[in-house]
């Protein structure tokens, strides 16, 4: 295939796929509690509607706040094109980009921050106070995660070094990324996306200034954000490189499905921690993560 | 031959430069021609041109005049040239329009006198003469961030900025003479194959880091940066940009070190590893700290009614300078082969082994995927833009979920921003907290002030400086305005002066 067609084919599966992430981790949250749900397709709807709506900008903004989720939606994208897709591999892979996908998330992060804080708002300072602080923990967890995947594999791109092993750092790896993934994305126990409470909000509140195609774009971002995750939750722990062709494609899909309905699951039985209890969480996953990395040391010297 | 001399010429113009401050135009195109010789002197030596080097017979201070130009010194030229060019700009609508015609041509003659001597530091290749240009600079530096000294905070500031500097001056007092006792004279030579000489490092670490504002060492930056004018600023602490315009490509090259040697399982990647750890989690710390700053300072609703109107919108001229050099972090995101092409032939001058080293190829790509990145950033920034504008015309207030009137005193604080990151670090830091609880059913005041120490200055410092300055005020006491005192020293010398002259007759 060639790079082109390939980067035009896991361009389209990321933007198009992403918004069914978060119908799944409704439609298992309803199915649990006993109710029917929304449709799965529901984000797509709301995008749509949200793209034909007028904006209402506050009266104190700048520029930054419609340039912020502009520069985060891309910033986001680009982090998950370095993310391998089975079987096509990543898009963009090279020695190092790693660093490239933590420096990202982090641009992502910093312009949402700026839109958010463009409002003035005390709320929304809260948000950004509390996703500035917990991102210090969380970041230090996923760069534990992919320095352990680095020793255990030897190599520096993250699509070489996604090569999953049996044993305790597989475990502890998975574990630790999971905590990430919730974390990143404001899942239950870290952030309740459904709340309404916007004082006990981290994500959801940073946006509640933004309508029309600038909300869609900021939702969107999350649903890839989501995606880019859930890959890279399911390519350090699911061997289908060792796979070919569409059965690989398939046991791809099904780890990133599983990962969706294990979302559902936690959101289902679990309570949003409260914030005092969500540094000490993101520790966890930080120890999780160093102790598969020192696992990891362990069986690279033996 | 050529970078030297046109460097020579540029220092030239800035010494003109200095008698033309009467006139601010005159003295800006001979400035700004002095940075621009002074740009292409450091370009000249950068393009692996020869090395120059100019001996006079000329003494200053008993010691002969020797001039040094390679692709180090270059280095650091283009990035005076850089700084020091923009500052004026910048300040130009200030010192024409605001600042007392006085204060404003004290301004230019520092500015070009820091700038003169700065160059100097980095052409000169005897020790005394860096220790005078030194010297110079630290001076003029002084005057420089204390030009609006009917201040007081700015008085104090500048007083601790000049004891830091005399200290500084002290250990590199120490490390040049050591340094020319070893070798035999104070012209400096290449020092990698003397480590009989590694000892003095910890000196001039002592003297250039206090400059440099390294921790622990920092101890006037925080004032001196706050309270001189914001150009000065810039040129004392040499910034030239900051993540993420620059793409994060320096940090991601020192992290693409530490990272290589945890994946090929080396023993010193017990410690890089760690290293990779902390440096993210300083960066995420560092993101969080600038947000806030940026926030406070820029974001949302002006806080008090004098700010507002008083507080405009700076010039172009003075905007210009900043963007221009927002671009260069711009280009080097874009660009970051050009960049380590620019820089290599410094390195060399470092470390002979590092003769024409290519840039590592994921470099390359890294820079290709940056512009793509870049691209795409603009395509959407774009699409917004026309969103905004087709669809964006309804204004209204920020939503406070429910709150009727709300005023932009309710906006969160700097400190409420910062609280849940500096609350880990409180064992560490130690906050000073002042309360003054709402009491009654209608309370009448209340307040909450957090003030948290400087940990070198205002903790570490305290005792020993106590210390020093009780013994000189006791100093002081013995030796200040009384008579009987002066005659009971002169007393006990004397007897101590016989007591010796004694003794030696005796033996």
């Amino acid at each position: 295939m060639s790079r082109l067609l390939h980067a035009l084919v896991s361009l389209v599966l990321l933007l198009g796929l992403a918004p069914l992430l978060p119908g799944i981790v409704g439609r298992v949250k309803a199915l649990v509690a006993g109710r029917r749900g929304p449709p799965l397709g529901q984000l797509y709807f709301d995008l749509a509607r949200l793209w034909r709506k007028d904006i209402v900008l506050s009266t104190v903004v700048s520029p930054g706040f419609w340039i912020g989720p502009a520069v985060a939606w891309v910033a986001v994208l680009g982090a998950a094109l370095l993310v391998p897709i089975q079987p096509l591999g990543a898009v963009i892979s090279f020695p190092g980009d790693m660093l490239l996908f933590v420096s990202l998330l982090a641009l992502a992060r910093f312009a949402t921050v700026w839109a958010a804080l463009e409002t003035g708002s005390a709320f929304e300072g809260l948000g950004a106070s509390r996703e500035v602080s917990f991102a210090v923990l969380s970041e230090a967890a996923l760069v534990t995660a992919l320095v352990a995947l680095c020793v255990q594999s030897g190599a520096t791109s993250l699509e070489a070094m996604l090569t999953p092993t049996s044993g305790a750092a597989g475990v502890l790896l998975a574990a630790g990324l999971f905590l990430v993934l919730l974390a990143e994305n404001c899942r239950i126990p870290f952030d309740d996306p459904a709340t309404h409470l916007e004082l006990t909000m981290i994500h959801e509140v940073m946006v509640l200034d933004h309508s029309g195609p600038l909300l869609a774009t900021i939702l969107h971002g999350a649903a890839v954000k989501l995606m880019c995750f859930t890959a890279l939750l399911v390519s350090a722990v699911l061997p289908t490189q060792r796979l070919d062709g569409w059965l690989a494609a398939l046991a791809w899909f099904g780890g990133v499905l599983s990962v969706t309905v294990a979302i559902g699951l936690v959101e289902s039985f679990m309570a949003r921690s409260s914030f005092r209890r969500v540094p000490l969480l993101l520790t966890t996953a930080f120890l999780l993560c160093f102790f598969a990395l020192l696992v990891a040391w362990n069986e690279g010297g033996a | 031959m050529t970078g030297g001399l046109v460097a020579v010429w540029a220092l030239g113009l800035q010494a003109v430069a200095i008698g033309a401050t009467r006139w601010p135009r005159l003295w800006l195109a001979l400035f700004l021609s002095g940075a621009a010789t002074l740009l292409g002197a450091g370009l000249l030596a950068l393009g692996q041109g020869p090395l120059w080097e100019w001996r006079s017979e000329l003494a200053i201070g008993g010691e002969p005049l020797h001039l040094r130009l390679d692709a180090l010194s270059g280095l650091f030229l283009v990035l005076l040239a850089f700084i020091s060019g923009a500052g004026p700009l910048h300040a130009s609508v200030a010192w024409s329009q605001r600042a007392p015609a006085a204060t404003a041509r004290r301004g230019r003659t520092w500015w070009s006198m820091t700038v003169l001597c700065t160059s100097a530091v980095l052409l000169c290749s005897n020790g005394l003469h860096i220790l005078i240009a030194w010297e110079g600079f630290a001076v003029s530096a002084y005057c420089l961030a204390t030009l609006e000294r009917e201040r007081t905070a700015v008085r104090a500031a500048g007083w601790l900025f000049l004891a830091a500097s005399r200290l500084g001056t002290l250990a590199l007092i120490a490390f040049f003479t050591l340094l020319a006792v070893r070798t035999g004279s104070f012209d400096l030579g290449p020092m990698r194959a003397c480590p009989d000489l590694a000892p003095l490092f910890w000196l001039a670490l002592v003297g250039f880091g206090l400059k440099a504002g390294l921790f622990p060492l920092h101890v006037w930056v925080p004032s001196t940066y706050a309270e001189a004018p914001s150009h000065v600023s810039a040129l004392l602490s040499g910034v030239v940009g900051l993540p993420p315009l620059n793409g994060f490509v320096s940090e991601w090259l020192i992290a693409l070190g530490l990272l290589e040697s945890a994946a090929a399982h080396a023993d010193v990647a017990l410690i890089t590893a760690p290293a990779l750890i902390a440096l993210t989690v300083s960066g995420a710390l560092v993101l969080a700290t600038f947000v806030k700053a940026v926030s406070v300072t820029f974001l949302g609703a002006s806080r008090d009614a004098r700010t507002r109107s008083t507080v405009r919108e700076g010039d172009w001229r003075e905007r210009a300078p900043m963007l221009a050099l927002a671009l260069g972090c711009v280009l080097i995101a874009s660009a970051p082969v050009a960049a380590w092409r620019l820089i290599v032939p410094a390195l060399e001058e470092v470390n002979p082994l590092w003769t024409g080293l290519a840039p590592p190829a994921e470099l390359v790509t890294l820079g290709r995927v940056q512009v793509a990145l870049a691209a795409a950033r603009v395509a959407t920034t774009l699409v917004s833009a026309a969103c905004v504008r087709s669809r964006g015309r309804r204004r209204a207030l920020t939503l406070h979920c429910g709150l009727a009137a709300p005023t932009a005193r309710m906006q969160l604080e700097a400190t409420s921003f910062g609280s849940i990151a500096t609350s880990w670090f409180n064992w560490l830091l130690g906050p000073e907290r002042r309360y003054a609880r709402p009491r009654g059913a209608f309370p009448q005041h209340a307040q909450f002030a957090e003030r948290i120490k400087e940990p070198v200055l205002e903790r570490a410092l305290v005792g020993p400086v106590a210390l020093v300055l009780g013994a000189s005020a006791w100093a002081r006491r013995r030796q200040h305005g009384r008579p009987q005192s002066y005659i009971l020293y002169l007393v006990l010398g004397l007897l101590a002066v016989s007591a010796v002259i004694l003794a030696e007759v005796a033996l």
